[in-house]
């Protein structure tokens, strides 16, 4: 839909944490020149946005016409305008801030297994990665001491609930 | 901006409507007093083009692009940025195209500016128009000559002659990085050596303070890594070895000594042929020495039998380039000249060789050779069947393991007299002290890095101020008289003769000498003809931090403003924390309308003032005129970037038009009826 035409509703709870995680991100890389990063997280953050053929809403797509604007000056000052703003979008500090809060993830319980035999439970972000998980799990004390003098043979993922180590 | 068919992205269309909108509210210009008052600059300096082709090229997008993005991010945050642009227009590249395509520099090098102009300005880059370089403009290489003048006066910028990579096509001097497998990398000819009197900056100088001061430097290991070899330093001792049968004169006791200097009584100890080494704890096994082809010594040491041989060996590397000769793996060749030295160590008489593996910019231009450690040696040794002896045993070695390659790593002495079994590295020292109680030898620390060439016996380049007399040598132009400006010389194409095209035009070449002109008192002056009869040229981009490459390839080079009155290199000796590459110094034209204020540079040079790290007055060694130097509070937001449209755009034909400079300096370079004012420094 044309950037006119976008609502001034509140951006969605997810797409809103997602844009600032984007926001973090690209600010963060772009002085570091890790443009390739900064171009992806744009639009791993747009197609969240665009997910499930949703309705965007105007505070979902203005940060990211600014932060397009460095990478293509020219479609962004057209976007800007098209977003009723007068002059260009260089004239003032645009850069979006991110709130730190917002950005953070929905944190979720995770059960800790050593040899099928709950041992723990970690606090950690959904859809977090195997190795967080690992490394939380490991400085649980109580998962720590059954693993101590074994070897760790297999690692049993289940993302946002279940990490079964298997020893022997 | 109401189109019908929003959905529908048109670059053409849309790219050229913004450039149009960014040209007429001033999006991207700076006032004078917006530079001045900038509360929190940002300046965003990219590695100009040079323009010598008719266009830009893929990789000039690509690292304008990278930079721009930068610029353009911190401008959206609030800084205030200045990205500049300019034309790198002096130097070979911008020549050989001339000559290809047969059109004189001076007329070629605007058309191709305009394009690149043109081309820069649809790629939409956040470029101040109004404020740009050229190299070639003589207001803007008056700096690049008044930077010479300073170094020459500081002692750090002298005349030698040198060794150099000649390219009989391109007929120029080549540097060693663009010497590939001894080919020329432009024009894939055969790359020889010639002797030729060079102009130099002495970074040598600064080769320790250079190398403690990375230490400081926020940059990625790789590059502090190259930084490091590139300086090269090494500690070992100087040695001394006597050389037998060969008469003592003052020139050849210059000749074999680093200082270059004939001390009080050097006659009376005879000659003693100085080496470089690090690793004086194997002097013991030094059984032969070698001369580089080039040192001055070979011709006295030569016995009559060797002579043919000798002089054969030494025309043949005449013909290769310095890179070839550099290589570790190549096939080892050399000749004996018949001449011995005495090993200040064991007493033995060692034969002494000439072999091209051993430069004559490196240290003494010989070296005592310890086949026994080290690779190349060991190579030379086993090629032309000379003793390999063992005095360093590793472990498992005794003195008598015999040896099947080079042993360079730890162990102890052996076959070392009193020395034997001290570590190799004690063993330097004593070895080195030993030495030292007898006179022949000292502790040392060398570098691989050299004095900076920087002239070339070219055309299309500033001249470089400095008049040759036969009185006074030479003698610097003075600075008031600056610029000296190029002219246009129309049969510009290097000779074979070494010689810059510049010498041809004798009434430009030859001038009054500044110095005995104005102590004689008006009496006649002699004209230049120094020894050599050469003005020579300084590459266009002096004014950038040259010694060390201070970006990483593929990555757009950027460097914030910092303090504009401190020169880059002074940062990294002064050991400075410098959290990217050092800044740049540029002065910049300014193409806006003239404005009131004294004559001289204050229309063109625009540093761009830093209120956090500039420091008024005091610990400034390098004082730019027109440097402003007010310090001003916080003024974010207070800019304006909508300039009035009286601001003229760039126009590459006012190349010689600039603002507030005194007419008598006459700055037309190609102008006819100023044509004699570049032919005498001084009216």
């Amino acid at each position: 839909m044309p950037v006119e035409a976008l609502n001034d509703g509140d951006p969605d709870p997810e797409v809103e944490r997602k844009l600032h995680q984007t926001i973090r991100q690209v600010t963060q890389q772009v002085p570091e020149l890790g443009y390739n990063t900064s171009i992806a997280a744009m639009m791993e953050y747009l197609n969240a946005v665009r997910s499930g053929g949703r309705q965007a809403v105007r505070a979902e797509v203005e940060p990211l016409v600014v932060m397009v604007a460095p990478f293509c000056p020219h479609i962004a000052e057209e976007l800007w305008s098209r977003l009723g703003h007068e002059g260009s979008v260089f004239d003032g500090a645009n850069w979006p801030e991110f709130d730190a809060a917002k950005a953070v993830e929905e944190q979720v319980t995770l059960a800790v297994q050593v040899n099928g035999k709950l041992r723990g439970t970690v606090e950690l972000a959904r859809g977090a990665s195997e190795d967080q998980a690992m490394a939380l799990a490991r400085a649980e004390p109580n998962v720590n001491r059954h693993l101590e003098g074994v070897a760790l043979r297999r690692v049993i993922y289940v993302p946002d609930r279940l990490l079964n180590l298997v020893v022997g | 901006m109401d189109d019908p068919t929003p959905d529908r992205y048109d670059p053409i269309r849309i790219e050229e409507q913004w450039q149009a909108h960014w040209d007429a509210q001033g999006t991207n210009r700076f006032t004078r007093k917006e530079l001045e008052e900038a509360g929190d600059p940002f300046y965003n300096l990219m590695m100009f083009p040079y323009p010598s082709a008719e266009g830009l090229h893929v990789g000039n997008i690509y690292a304008f692009t990278g930079a721009d993005v930068h610029g353009r991010f911190h401008r959206l945050q609030g800084r205030d940025v200045f990205e500049p642009i300019g034309f790198d227009a002096f130097g070979i590249h911008s020549e050989n195209f001339a000559l290809k395509v047969g059109t004189h520099p001076m007329d070629l090098i605007p058309a191709n500016v305009a394009n690149f102009t043109r081309q820069l300005r649809r790629i939409g880059g956040m470029f101040d128009w109004d404020r740009t370089v050229d190299t070639t403009a003589p207001e803007y290489y008056r700096w690049t000559q008044w930077l010479f003048l300073q170094l020459f006066k500081g002692g750090l910028a002298e005349q030698k002659e040198a060794p150099v990579n000649w390219c009989p096509s391109c007929m120029t001097v080549l540097a060693n990085e663009q010497v590939v497998a001894g080919l020329c990398e432009r024009c894939d000819t055969a790359v020889e050596q010639r002797r030729i009197a060079q102009w130099f900056f002495r970074i040598t100088r600064y080769a320790q303070r250079l190398l403690d001061n990375l230490e400081t430097l926020d940059w990625s290991t790789t590059t502090r890594k190259a930084q490091e070899n590139w300086i090269g330093r090494s500690e070992g001792a100087l040695l001394r070895f006597p050389v037998l049968g060969v008469e003592a004169t003052d020139e050849l006791i210059r000749s074999v000594t680093e200082s270059g200097e004939v001390e009080e009584g050097a006659r009376e100890r005879g000659l003693l042929l100085e080496v470089f080494t690090t690793r004086p704890d194997t002097v013991f096994g030094a059984t032969y020495m070698v001369l580089a082809p080039e040192h001055p010594l070979v011709d006295a040491i030569t016995t009559a039998e060797q002579r043919d041989e000798v002089a054969a060996y030494r025309e043949r590397v005449a013909r290769m380039d310095l890179v070839a000769r550099k290589k570790v793996e190549k096939e080892k060749t050399g000749v004996f000249t018949g001449g011995f030295c005495r090993n200040p160590a064991t007493g033995e008489e060692v034969p002494v060789w000439v072999a091209d593996y051993v430069l004559m910019e490196y240290g003494t231009g010989a070296i005592m050779a310890v086949p026994g450690h080290d690779d190349r040696d060991f190579e030379f040794a086993r090629t032309f069947d000379l003793p390999i002896p063992r005095v360093v045993a590793g472990a498992g070695h005794d003195a008598d393991t015999p040896l099947e390659e080079a042993y360079t790593g730890p162990g102890t002495l052996v076959n070392s007299g009193e020395f034997d079994d001290l570590g190799v590295e004690e063993g330097k020292e004593a070895v080195t002290r030993w030495l030292e109680e007898r006179g022949l030898a000292q502790h040392r620390v060398n570098y691989r890095l050299h004095d900076w060439c920087i002239s070339r016996q070219r055309y299309w380049g500033p001249p470089i101020p400095i008049i040759h007399c036969d009185r006074c040598g030479a003698v610097p132009v003075p600075e008031e008289d600056l610029p000296v400006i190029l002219p246009r010389v129309e049969d510009f194409k290097p000779d074979d003769s070494g010689v810059s095209p510049l010498a041809r035009v004798s009434e430009w070449y030859e001038t009054e000498c500044p110095e005995c002109g104005s102590a004689h008192g008006g009496r006649p002056t002699s004209p230049i003809a120094a020894g050599d009869r050469r003005l020579r040229h300084l590459p266009g981009l002096v004014l950038v931090l040259p010694p060390l490459p201070v970006h990483r390839p593929g990555r757009p080079c950027l460097r914030p403003w910092g303090d504009p009155a401190m020169a880059p290199g002074e940062r990294l000796h002064r050991g400075e924390r410098a959290r990217r590459p050092p800044p740049a110094l540029f002065p910049l034209r300014d193409h806006g309308p003239p404005r009131s204020g004294p004559p001289g540079l204050r229309g063109t040079l625009h540093p761009f003032p830093g209120p956090r790290t500039h420091r008024p007055g005091g610990g400034q060694n390098v004082q730019v005129p027109g440097q402003c130097d007010r310090t001003r509070p916080h003024h974010r937001g207070v800019r304006s970037r909508h300039l009035p449209s009286t601001s003229c755009s760039w126009d590459p034909s006012r190349r010689a038009g600039i603002t507030g400079m005194p007419e008598s300096r006459g700055l037309s370079a190609s102008s006819s009826a100023s044509g004699r004012r570049w032919c005498r420094w001084k009216r």
